[in-house]
């Protein structure tokens, strides 16, 4: 019985990278959405503490001025430094659009994760309020709740939240129905495993990983739906600077300066960009047995 | 006379410069059936593929790999297609993958004449079936592949591989979706067409029991080539004697001592939907500490139920389940189940789903420290000591999950185990080291039940045999004396 001895140790396994973050580095794409996020981070960061000139003050004399090195993007038609204005603006749409997902993403995932696993009364009561919010289409949801609360950031912010959880709580809630009858999740609980505990070690993880890398993906259409509201002059109030607002703005004067459309339409698509390599990538890494 | 298949230095070079298969030779004569066997890694499907030209752009085929006299290294696709279906026919692994579900079989057989442009009555298909041995062919084959068995779809798979009397044909692990006895009259229909037959599977018994030439693969390459006689007589390549090796029988087991039994059902029914649909019908069943319980039955006739009223995750709708106070402490009952990657949890390191029936309430505290080197010790039992006990189950082999999930039912003692299916999945030497270690739990007087649709698995591993048949147990089979 040399041969199939059960005792007789197995060969080891190579090595393999198993902390997230490291395994998105090594992913190509994910490598370049991770430096181009990071960077845009950065500028947002920075943006929303220094600014070379104050963005929301005038300067008449300067108006509609082209590209040059003291105002890199030009100037608008107060005089207002184009770049600055971007820069001001980047910590509103992008953390405008984090702020959303995170909380459509807590919320489906809470309210969802307990429908899946409560079942009954709740499941009932959460799905057919959820079913309310998916019958009509997203932006005309937050159309509504933006003609009930008026337009603001804030009130945008809302809408955009009230108009998206459906979506997060439905998918969190097939994926822990799913997730329950894993033999895992039997395994535990004929170990006499109390419940919450096989929620929080089992369940939720792989569902939350799974909600998250949906969240990661629309991050790109969230910032773009952010833009369009403020766009239509229903999210950030003027003078604040916001990429969308920046755009509506600066379309009045297409004729006359047509590189201030510019700025802000190449930082929307490169957040685009960067939230969906580094989506796509945490997809590829992070799907099971793909080690 | 010439061979219908003649390989030389046949290499397959991967995108991304691996070279799964190296420089394999080998020729088929006529009529003649060469079993390719090995482990998973050694390259079978890999072969498989580069024999009928499947290999997609990036993957190089060098060699010379002649088919009737033509030589296919670099052929266009083309060619291939002019190739496949008369000279060369196919038979994949899993039939219902290889059939449309919104199509009738008899249109997937007659798809084998359609794409060389030739017709053929659904009369001549359902005799090209019965031949295959399809009972009612002529009525089954306007119905849909869900309708079928997989052993019945596999032979319509296998009629549409012949179809157009191909010299050669190729069956890529053509029997392991099947059940055990199913598999065998899938390969005497597969040898009843008179083609030569290039079969590659992992399954060492059933390869020497209708190759007449057995190659074993072994990481990449063709180590030995034999007939199955002298292959079994005199093995020379290890990688030869670690397959053959799961065909040995399980050292004798140890005469149970007589104990009480554990676990009794008496008439227990579970029926659904108000009674129109009986999983478990007046089943009786008794399980003893220290002695190893068999249910066996086809798939669908309610086995898995059964034993989810033994582990009292479902209430049985009558009769009564009687538990020795043993078996109703938390814990007391740990399971295995069919599907071994799944039943541990994925993003964990395997320690922590090694560890956890450590952790239930109501046992004694143990300190990390105390929980890894108990994890190590059970780990080390089923013969993974050398593994890393951070690694994910996805890093693991299919074989090793599960060895690891007897190693978490075992490390906090119960009083006893079951086992649904938990060989299904894995390959004989895998199978054989499972085996072994529902055996020890048992002699060290743990009540172990597998359900499994295998005969053969259960008459070399269990005590008692009970037979169950839809919803209803038929009384011990095989009972070894107490």
């Amino acid at each position: 019985m040399s041969v199939l001895d059960v005792t007789r140790p197995d060969v080891v396994p190579p090595p393999v990278e198993r902390r997230l973050l490291r395994r998105l580095w090594r992913h190509p794409s994910g490598r370049w959405g991770l430096l181009l996020g990071a960077a845009l981070l950065l500028f947002a960061a920075l943006g929303a503490v220094w600014t070379p000139y104050a963005p929301d003050v005038p300067d008449y004399a300067n108006a509609l001025k082209g590209p040059s090195l003291a105002h890199p993007f030009g100037t608008d038609a107060t005089g207002r430094d184009m770049f600055s204005r971007v820069m001001n603006g980047a910590h509103r749409s992008i953390g405008a659009a984090m702020l959303v997902l995170a909380a459509v993403f807590a919320i489906g995932l809470v309210l969802g994760t307990l429908a899946g696993l409560a079942g009954g009364l709740t499941d009932t009561v959460v799905m057919r309020v959820a079913d309310v919010a998916m019958a009509l289409p997203g932006l005309v949801l937050a159309f509504a709740v933006l003609g009930l609360l008026g337009p603001g950031f804030v009130n945008l912010l809302v809408a955009l939240i009230v108009a998206d959880w459906a979506w997060y709580a439905r998918l969190s809630r097939s994926l822990s129905l799913d997730a329950r009858q894993r033999p895992h999740v039997i395994a535990a609980q004929m170990a006499g495993i109390p419940r919450w505990r096989i929620v929080l070690g089992h369940i939720l993880p792989g569902v939350a990983l799974q909600v998250g890398i949906v969240a990661t993906l629309a991050l790109g259409s969230m910032i773009g739906a952010i833009s369009g509201f403020s766009f239509l002059g229903l999210g950030v109030q003027p003078p604040a600077a916001e990429w969308g607002a920046l755009l509506a703005e600066s379309r009045l004067f297409f004729a006359l300066a047509p590189w201030l459309l510019l700025a802000p339409a190449w930082m929307i698509f490169l957040s685009v960009l960067a939230a969906n390599l580094v989506g796509n990538a945490l997809r590829d890494v992070a799907s099971p047995g793909e080690a | 006379m010439d061979p219908v298949l003649a390989c030389q230095n046949l290499s397959v070079t991967f995108h991304s410069g691996a070279t799964p298969v190296r420089d394999i030779s080998f020729t088929v004569a006529p009529g003649e059936c060469l079993a390719l066997v090995g482990g998973s890694g050694a390259g079978k499907s890999t072969i498989a593929k580069a024999l009928v030209g499947l290999h997609r752009n990036g993957t190089k085929v060098s060699g010379s790999l002649r088919l009737g006299g033509r030589q296919m290294v670099g052929a266009d696709r083309a060619t291939w297609r002019q190739v496949r279906g008369r000279q060369i026919g196919f038979v994949a692994q899993n039939p219902w993958a290889s059939c449309d579900p919104l199509r009738a079989v008899g249109d997937h057989v007659a798809e084998a004449w359609r794409c060389h442009d030739l017709t053929m009555s659904w009369r001549g298909i359902a005799a090209r079936l019965d031949k295959l041995g399809v009972s009612d062919a002529g009525r089954r084959i306007a119905q849909h592949p869900h309708t079928w068995s997989g052993g019945m779809l596999q032979r319509a798979s296998i009629a549409a591989a012949g179809a157009l009397v191909p010299p050669l044909l190729i069956a890529d692990e053509p029997t392991s979706a099947l059940d055990a006895d199913r598999a065998e009259a899938v390969m005497t229909a597969l040898r009843s067409l008179g083609s030569a037959v290039v079969l590659i599977s992992h399954d060492i018994g059933l390869v020497l029991r209708h190759a007449d030439r057995v190659g074993v693969l072994h990481d990449g390459g063709l180590v030995e080539e034999s007939t199955p006689e002298a292959l079994q007589s005199a093995p020379a390549h290890p990688a030869t004697r670690h397959l053959l090796a799961a065909l040995a029988p399980l050292p004798p087991r140890r005469a149970p001592a007589p104990a009480a039994p554990v676990l009794r059902m008496a008439g227990v029914s579970a029926l659904y939907d108000k009674g129109r649909l009986p999983a478990v019908v007046d089943a009786d069943l008794e399980v003893v500490a220290g002695r190893i319980v068999g249910v066996q039955g086809p798939s669908g006739c309610g086995k898995s139920t059964l034993l989810r009223l033994a582990m009292g995750i479902e209430t049985p709708t009558g009769g009564t389940v009687w538990r020795d106070d043993a078996l109703k402490r938390p814990g007391a009952i740990l399971p295995v189940f069919q599907d071994p990657v799944g039943s541990l949890v994925p993003h964990w390191p395997v320690w922590r789903s090694v560890a956890e029936p450590l952790t239930a309430p109501g046992r004694p505290r143990a300190s990390a420290a105390q929980r890894r080197e108990r994890v190590a010790a059970a780990l080390a039992r089923v013969g993974l000591g050398g593994i890393d006990p951070e690694a994910r189950p996805s890093e693991l082999s299919v074989g090793q999950c599960q060895r690891v999930a007897l190693a978490r039912a075992t490390i906090a003692a119960p009083a006893m185990i079951v086992a649904d299916e938990p060989t299904s999945a894995l390959d004989s030497p895998s199978t054989w080291r499972v085996s072994k270690l529902l055996r020890d739990a048992a002699e060290n007087g743990t009540a172990v039940l597998v359900v499994s649709h295998d005969s053969g698995f259960l008459a070399r591993l269990a005590d008692d045999v009970v037979g169950m048949e839809a919803g209803r147990t038929r009384g011990p089979i095989r009972a070894a004396p107490r």
